[in-house]
């Protein structure tokens, strides 16, 4: 026998073997075996609302849920997943993943596109953050967006009923209000307690995401683009100019030193301490800030402010999407779960219990509103990463619902790039050293020449 | 004296001219400055610049410059004009010259020369540059002029300091602008051309009768940089002019094309490549390809390496090392980064777990664990410390042996190569920089020596040390000193320490209070800011009598007042008497950093990642690249090629001499051999006196509410992974499930005195589970039960940790409970009550303020790192187990 004919006989066969398997696929594929495992920071595996939905869906599928506690930094969780999914070793089903990582982990191959287009209940501006690429690589599954935290009582003694328009208001506004109220309160007689400094705004400028997020909204507000995918071109690079400009400029005028050290936890410590009159912040610390304040009395939240040019209050996206792993075996689990826990009335129950639900229908008043399935009674837990509101009754929303409903639909999601880890660094890095100086050196042109490449991918140049 | 002539080359000219200021006075005669300047530039009889070549900027906001100029600079190569007329500011000391566009206020949105006109026209690719202030204060330009590397000719309206009367001139422009343009546009009898020295001289002569606020002439000055040529510009003259050359005129023609030269070059070499027949590869201008995400590497180190290693890490990504293509790897585009580095940190003993439990460290991050939170031991390797590192770089060797130790022989997925250290730094005792031991050696004293000379009879100090369990300096300073007490050199071959020398050592050690979670957190806590809270002020009280154990790279940072642990950097270095002066002891080896790298069983692209560690540790030891960060950061440097260790160099905060260091001291590598690390461990461990902890915890229902559970059960775990056969412990909860009719009964969920976790860890299990009672909570009461048994309790370093949302049980209170529990915590041996407050109102309550007065103990409040800040405070009183049970 000839060498070819070997090999045509092997083809044959094989032709054969193929179309036979075809063929014979008839009662489908065999019931997925074990647990759908999802993996998630530790917010969600504690106690609390979400959790509650994944056991709502175990009781109704029948199948059980496993929850893998992932690192309990975001970046520990970034770097577990990626790198296991470079390796190959992923073995889960379902991602809980923050929205800035859709598109590092589409390009890396940790997770597989959705498949379907994502209905159209859910805001258009978090969808974007599900998308990369052309593709839908995920469902949103809560959201959030910044808001103005502000003292309404003091503001109203100091002769303002609103809070500020806009930027410029906001420094105006702080400058004069906390200087009236602190020497007020230098007057305190003897003996009575004396309140603490009131400076006028906190923020979060430690170098870590919280001042990537701030700086993007500075630059945003002085009129840079959210869709730009470049940092050099047009006038972009003007834009981030003047916003870390503006950021610095708030930060001397009207912020403690301490800023640059704070996060969402500390700045909202000293909002809620009384020594300061502004905070951006997002809605999740409402109710930590509402256990020393009084809501809608002593404090209250707003849109952040306005840009001049034209009115937009735009916010960055935070929040989380649920992804299916590119190394799942249980794809049909991962899928269900997936629907289960982003469905009408699940979103409901996350807004009920503090959390910014990714659906429009969620936000529905009266008749119209969909409702929470789960019994009234596994409400009363909360879990960190969510607002948990001052004990609204069942099937109503927390009082800022309206502010946040607004904030979310004007909210854009940050740069939507596989390599959107090291821009953050870059952000991080140069705008705290920035912040830090004493000049007032222009920094624009580095920073943004440094922030394309990192968006590229690419090194520096002049790097050794 | 030779003349530039730029014609025929592509020249610019931008005229910056800002009339209207929101806050200042306008310049209303800046605003036909532009358009007459441009008049002249582009008229033929000045034949230098064409049509085109010339902008007009009228910012509002400083960034327009920066754009118009980032343009202009990367356009022209020939001849390169700047101008700009309107306000000009300077600050007090005359320095700082601002250019004032539309939106500026006084200091805010204004344009500085020398940051960033003068670093735009650095990079200019033109030969030469000329600029014309027009503004007050122009001439204090002159004064910043030297940055710059450009053949560069400047001309000030006015001469230094002094401000200059214009601005509200009638049509036709300001009066030096007129001036200039009449003198460019007609020439100057007898000259061929105007040039830039010209200029000068026939505008002084123009001006001479103008004056300035002050009443001197009004002189305009000039300056010139990296040149001695001059410049024309202008080719008008009052004689009969000759013809452009034609070698001139042809260039001007062909400039619009010269652009597109490449392109033109491409489009004929694909016309006629094909047509050859050859094969060329064209690099069609455009778009580079797209990057795929780098190989993720996960960095795994201590908290007190963690900022100056996130550093390193991240100049690698940047650097030519990650991004120059290698040979032989086609995976990545041309310029892509191959690396990406997350760096995080964890205590040592959770590190030690983690390796110990490799297996379920694996298990989780492939979702083939058995489904419990946690195994039998309690550890959860994936949440903390976290990621599978695939480079550890532990504090020292000593760290890395005792690690080695606690894997099991066979089947751990985790394979640690030790690949030697990337950086050292000395151990050493901080004194207060004002008591300093006149009779002890600052470089080369005796342990021995030192111990005498803090101790009661001399100085007084109490010698605090971060907790050899917790952290890798406390474990290398503890070899230190039970290993080289009387300053002999560790010998390899092992000698096993001395009981005596280590009791000797633990009963100046042991004291309540003085051991520490890490040495940055020890550091904080000794800053004169630190506050109330740590019990040490500036100079005095607890500070001045303190000695820390500590490396020389943290107490640096400390002195100079750099971020240290959890408080921020501060403006400047401590002042003398809030700095403490580093001693060395003798033969005590220096942290030294090694970098391990671990390889996990089963990864797929593990010669990759193994590849991608090698570049790393190599560059990270390249004088020239990662060794220059961290000697930057203050630690002293790997030897070269020559095997020499290196001094501390250029760059090194070491040198700086407030930093109370002494960089003369030489390195001492480590030697001791893993036996010998084990039995100072074990020895470290009989010293210690045997103690037991309470864990008194709050389970009314409250606590479910925002998210308070997890804290709690968190830092109840984290407890639980201190407790040994030494130090035992007990869990009680309040109130009690059980007697829901009696809110003061105290539920003993885990009898006092025992010492394996799994129980402690089951019962936490189902309080986080929902295992709340729905009642209020007494803390008093239940807390006076505790006491009571504390107080009789076996053990002499014994505490109690109090978790808790707030205090229920304040409106119903006996009378005399509070009168009570003050007296028992009086009496006897000190019982310190470490709290966790997760109430509203944190720590800040009268009650627990004085509790932790009384009681001699701390309170924290509820935060994601509460946990690591109670296990601090847990190690601080001595109750710490060595891990490896």
């Amino acid at each position: 026998m000839t060498l070819s004919r070997t090999l045509t006989r092997t083809a044959l066969a094989c032709l054969i073997l193929a179309a036979a398997s075809g063929c014979t696929s008839g009662p489908g594929p065999l019931p997925e075996k074990g647990p759908i495992v999802l993996a998630t920071g530790s917010d969600l595996s504690s106690s609390g609302v979400r959790q509650d939905l994944i056991r709502a869906f175990e009781r109704r599928s029948g199948r059980t849920v496993r929850i893998v506690t992932l690192p309990d930094t975001a970046d520990g969780q970034r770097s577990q997943l990626l790198a296991a999914g470079q390796s190959g070793n992923g073995g889960y089903d379902v991602l809980n993943i923050d929205v800035a990582w859709t598109a590092e982990f589409a390009e890396a191959g940790v997770i597989q596109p959705w498949g379907t287009s994502l209905d159209g209940d859910f805001l258009d501006s978090v969808v974007k953050t599900a998308e990369y690429d052309g593709k839908v690589w995920g469902v949103p599954f809560n959201t959030d967006a910044g808001l103005l935290y502000y003292r309404k009582d003091i503001l109203k003694k100091y002769g303002h009923d609103e809070p500020p328009a806009d930027w410029e208001d906001l420094t105006t506004m702080a400058e004069q209000v906390a200087a009236d109220r602190n020497r007020d309160a230098a007057r305190t007689p003897k003996g009575k307690k004396q309140p603490p400094r009131m400076y006028g705004m906190v923020a979060q400028l430690r170098p870590y995401e919280g001042l990537t997020v701030n700086t993007l909204e500075a630059a945003w507000d002085a009129g840079g683009d959210p869709d730009a995918t470049s940092f050099t071109k047009g006038a972009q690079v003007g834009s981030l100019q003047q916003g870390v400009g503006d950021l610095k400029l708030r930060l001397d005028a009207i912020m403690p030193h301490e800023a640059t050290t704070m996060d969402e936890t500390e700045s909202r410590r000293w909002f809620a301490d009384g020594r300061a009159l502004f905070m951006r912040n997002w809605p999740v610390e409402y109710a930590s800030v509402a256990e020393k304040l009084t809501p809608g009395v002593q404090f209250d939240v707003a849109q952040l402010p306005a840009r001049p040019s034209d009115g937009k209050r735009m916010s960055v996206l935070g929040g989380q999407n649920l992804a299916v792993s590119a190394h799942t075996t249980r794809p049909e689990g991962a899928r269900a779960l997936i629907e289960a826990l982003t469905g009408r009335g699940s979103e409901r129950c996350l807004l009920e219990r503090g959390f910014a639900a990714t659906r429009d229908s969620a936000y529905l008043e009266g008749a119209g509103a969909p409702s929470c399935p789960l019994p009234p009674g596994d409400a009363q837990r909360g879990e960190r990463g969510a607002a948990s509101p001052p004990a609204p009754r069942p099937g109503q929303v927390p009082s800022y619902t309206r502010t946040l409903y607004a904030a979310l639909r004007a909210a854009q999601p940050r740069p939507r790039s596989a390599h959107y880890q090291t821009f953050s660094k870059v952000v991080q890095i140069r705008v705290s050293e920035f912040l830090g100086s004493r000049g007032r050196t222009a920094i624009a042109d580095e920073l943004a020449k440094e922030a394309d490449e990192a968006l590229s991918g690419r090194g520096d140049p002049r790097g050794r | 004296m030779s003349e530039y002539d730029a014609r025929g080359k592509v020249n610019r000219a931008l005229l910056i001219c800002v009339s209207d200021y929101r806050h200042l006075r306008p310049l209303p005669a800046v605003k036909d400055n532009a358009e007459e300047l441009e008049r002249v530039l582009v008229d033929p009889a000045t034949d230098l610049f064409t049509k085109g070549e010339v902008r007009i900027c009228r910012p509002q906001e400083p960034w327009e410059v920066e754009q118009a100029l980032d343009a202009v600079t990367a356009e022209a190569r020939g001849l390169l004009l700047v101008h700009f007329s309107g306000h000009g500011r300077v600050g007090s000391d005359g320095g700082d010259l601002q250019l004032m566009v539309g939106a500026s206020e006084a200091r805010h949105k204004t344009v500085s020369w020398q940051d960033l006109v003068l670093r735009y026209l650095d990079n200019a690719r033109a030969d030469r540059i000329v600029i014309i202030l027009e503004c007050c204060y122009s001439g204090n330009a002159g004064e910043a002029f030297h940055s710059s590397r450009k053949p560069l000719s400047l001309l000030m309206a006015a001469q230094p300091n002094r401000r200059i009367f214009s601005g509200d001139e009638p049509a036709g422009g300001s009066v030096f602008t007129r001036a200039v343009v009449r003198i460019l546009g007609r020439g100057i009898p007898g000259r061929c051309c105007v040039t830039f020295e010209d200029l000068v001289g026939a505008l002084r002569a123009e001006l001479a009768d103008e004056r300035t606020p002050m009443g001197e002439v009004w002189e305009p000055r000039s300056a010139q940089q990296n040149t001695t040529d001059d410049v024309v510009l202008s080719f008008a003259t009052s004689e009969p002019r000759p013809r452009t050359p034609l070698r001139i005129r042809l260039r001007r023609w062909l400039n619009p094309f010269l652009r597109h030269w490449v392109r033109l070059l491409l489009i004929l070499a694909i016309v006629f490549v094909p047509a050859t027949g050859g094969i060329v590869l064209l690099n069609l201008p455009g778009e580079p390809p797209a990057c795929r995400p780098a190989l993720e590497l996960r960095l795994l180190t201590a908290p007190e390496d963690e900022p100056a290693l996130r550093q390193a890490a991240f100049a690698y990504e940047m650097s030519a090392a990650n991004t120059r293509p290698l040979a032989g790897e086609g995976d990545y585009a041309d310029g892509c980064r191959r690396a990406q580095i997350t760096v995080y940190s964890a205590a040592k003993d959770q590190i030690d777990q983690g390796f110990a439990a490799a297996a379920r460290w694996q298990g989780e991050a492939q979702g083939t664990g058995d489904g419990d939170a946690a195994d039998d031991k309690g550890t959860d390797p994936l949440y903390r410390p976290g990621p599978q590192p695939d480079l550890w770089i532990p504090e020292s060797s000593a760290d890395y042996d005792q690690a080695r130790r606690a894997v099991p022989a066979t089947g751990s997925p985790a394979a640690l190569h030790n690949t030697g250290p990337v950086a050292y730094t000395p151990l050493v005792v901080g004194i207060p920089a004002n008591k300093r031991l006149d009779d002890v050696e600052q470089g080369a004293a005796t342990w021995r020596d030192l111990l005498t000379g803090t101790d009661a009879d001399h100085r007084n100090l109490k010698l605090l040390r971060p907790s050899p369990v917790l952290s890798g300096t406390g474990l290398l300073h503890t070899i230190g000193l039970y290993l080289a007490h009387d300053g002999a050199a560790l010998g390899s071959a092992g000698t096993a320490p001395d009981p005596a020398v280590a009791d000797d050592a633990e009963s100046r050690l042991s004291a309540p209070g003085s051991q520490y979670a890490g040495s940055t957190e020890l550091l904080c806590s000794l800053r004169p800011d630190a506050g109330a809270a740590a019990g040490a002020t500036a100079g005095s009280g607890a500070a001045a009598r303190s000695a820390p154990l500590v490396s020389e790279k943290s107490l640096a940072d400390f002195n100079l007042g750099r971020a240290t642990g959890s408080c921020p950097a501060r403006s400047g270095p401590l002042p003398l008497r809030d700095r403490y002066a580093a001693y060395y002891p003798k033969n005590v080896p220096a942290l030294d950093h090694p970098l391990i790298r671990v390889a996990w069983r089963g990864a797929a692209d593990a010669t990759a990642r193994r590849a991608a560690v090698d570049r790393f540790a190599q560059w990270l030891r390249d004088p020239d690249g990662g060794q220059r960060i961290l000697v930057a950061q203050g630690y002293r440097g790997v030897p070269g090629k020559d095997g020499a260790m290196p001094q501390p160099a250029k760059g090194s905060p070491l040198l700086d001499s407030r930093t109370e260091t002494d960089p003369q001291v030489p390195v001492v590598p480590f030697t001791a051999d893993p036996d010998q690390v084990a039995e100072v461990l074990d020895g470290y461990d009989k010293a210690q006196k045997s103690s037991q902890l309470l864990i008194l915890m709050d389970t009314s229902t409250s606590m479910a509410d925002g998210g308070k559970l997890p804290v709690a059960a968190a830092a109840a775990g984290r407890a639980l992974e201190m407790v040994g056969a030494h130090h035992t412990y007990g869990l009680w909860t309040f109130p009690d499930r059980a007697r829901p009719d009696d809110p003061d009964a105290v539920h003993r969920a885990v009898r006092l005195g025992t010492a394996d976790p799994a129980p402690g860890r089951a019962a936490l299990a189902r309080i986080a589970g929902g295992e709340l009672v729905d009642h209020g909570a007494a803390m008093e009461e239940a807390l006076t039960a505790a006491v009571r048994t504390m107080k009789q309790a076996k053990g002499t370093s014994n505490a109690i940790v109090l978790i808790l949302d707030q205090d229920d049980g304040g409106s119903r209170r006996a009378a005399g409970v509070e009168k009570a529990l003050a007296g028992l915590l009086k009496d006897g041996p000190d019982v310190p009550v470490l709290t966790l407050s997760l109430g509203r109102s944190g720590c800040d309550t009268f009650a627990l303020q004085w509790l932790a007065g009384a009681s001699k103990g701390r309170c924290v409040t509820g935060s994601p790192g509460a946990p690591d800040q109670l296990a601090g405070f847990i190690a601080s009183i001595g109750t710490a187990a060595k891990g490896d049970r």
